[in-house]
């Protein structure tokens, strides 16, 4: 926090203190117009981390929902087996891994009681994760009529980089 | 040609769409059905769908309610055609009862790798998701 305060007073300084428009203001003081420039720009990158943060919490929190949904066997009638409890806690691993710049997945429970954790631009541009048992990580991917599949590792860590790769590549239009 | 007890054709043409029922709102989004929709149930080895297209959403309503016996509405229907299965290498197989019921077959397993199988499977699953329509009910 600290760090942030000295930046966004930093970049204030250069705003007011580097543009003519502002310098030739005489109603308000220079001090109050720097203060209140540290001020908005300190809100908006607060504003901006609760918001990466609140998409990472609210996924976190739907799967928790997912999971008390998809808890018994057979719960949609068609003979799906339960969201397993380390399924949950690798696919929660997983998504707290994800680098903040990124957006965070949507979550579907899988018949073998796995969880897929889907990116979905378009229904032509998907990349698809089946977080499992084990620490490895089937994927499958489509962009266009192009497709593709691996097995990810994701006992490192960090986010598995070959799965960071293909997200850039479907989250490019 | 054989017909089964619904009256249909034992046989699954090609331009037949194929309807797996989505009775939970995770496995849709505004981008159209998720690949979950498709994935084979591992007990059967397969997955169900019936034979219904999408200017008869009411019949499949009806057949919902009668073929699921847990107390969950239907929220979507993901339509896909019976050629679209077969060009990624899987097969369409009549089962009655209950009427105009099919599961999709011959997806792939590997008892000895199952992340090789699971990819496998996806990587067919996003493939039928491209290639399918989603109708999504507004039942609660």
């Amino acid at each position: 926090m600290q760090a942030s305060i000295q930046t966004a007073f930093s970049r204030a300084n250069t705003l007011v203190l580097g543009s003519p428009s502002t310098q030739n203001c005489s109603a308000v003081s220079l001090e109050a117009q720097f203060v209140g420039h540290a001020l908005g720009i300190i809100q908006r990158e607060t504003e901006e981390a609760h918001s990466l943060f609140g998409a990472r919490m609210k996924l976190i929190s739907e799967l928790g929902q997912l999971q008390d949904e998809c808890s018994i066997p057979n719960w949609d009638g068609e003979e799906s087996a339960p969201l397993s409890e380390s399924a949950v806690r690798n696919a929660e691993k997983l998504i707290r891994l994800l680098p903040e710049n990124l957006p965070m997945p949507e979550v579907s429970p899988e018949p073998d009681g796995s969880i897929s954790l889907d990116w979905m631009p378009s229904q032509r541009r998907i990349l698809s994760l089946s977080v499992g048992d084990d620490d490895y990580i089937p994927f499958a991917w489509l962009r266009g009529i192009s497709r593709g599949r691996g097995v990810a590792d994701s006992r490192s860590k960090e986010f598995p980089v070959e799965i960071l790769g293909l997200l850039q590549v479907i989250l490019q239009k | 040609m054989n017909f089964l007890p619904s009256g249909l054709p034992e046989v699954v043409e090609g331009n037949e769409e194929l309807a797996p029922f989505i009775n939970q709102s995770n496995k849709f989004s505004s981008s159209g059905p998720k690949p979950a929709a498709f994935l084979p149930n591992p007990k059967s080895r397969n997955t169900s769908v019936f034979r219904f297209n999408q200017q008869n959403i009411e019949r499949v309503i009806d057949a919902y309610q009668s073929h699921n016996t847990t107390e969950r509405p239907l929220k979507a229907v993901a339509f896909v055609l019976a050629k679209a299965v077969r060009h990624v290498g899987l097969e369409v197989i009549a089962e009655e009862p209950p009427p105009r019921h099919a599961n999709i077959e011959h997806w792939p397993w590997n008892e000895g790798d199952l992340n090789d199988q699971k990819s496998r499977q996806k990587e067919i699953a996003v493939t039928l998701v491209g290639e399918a329509d989603l109708v999504v009910l507004g039942i609660e």
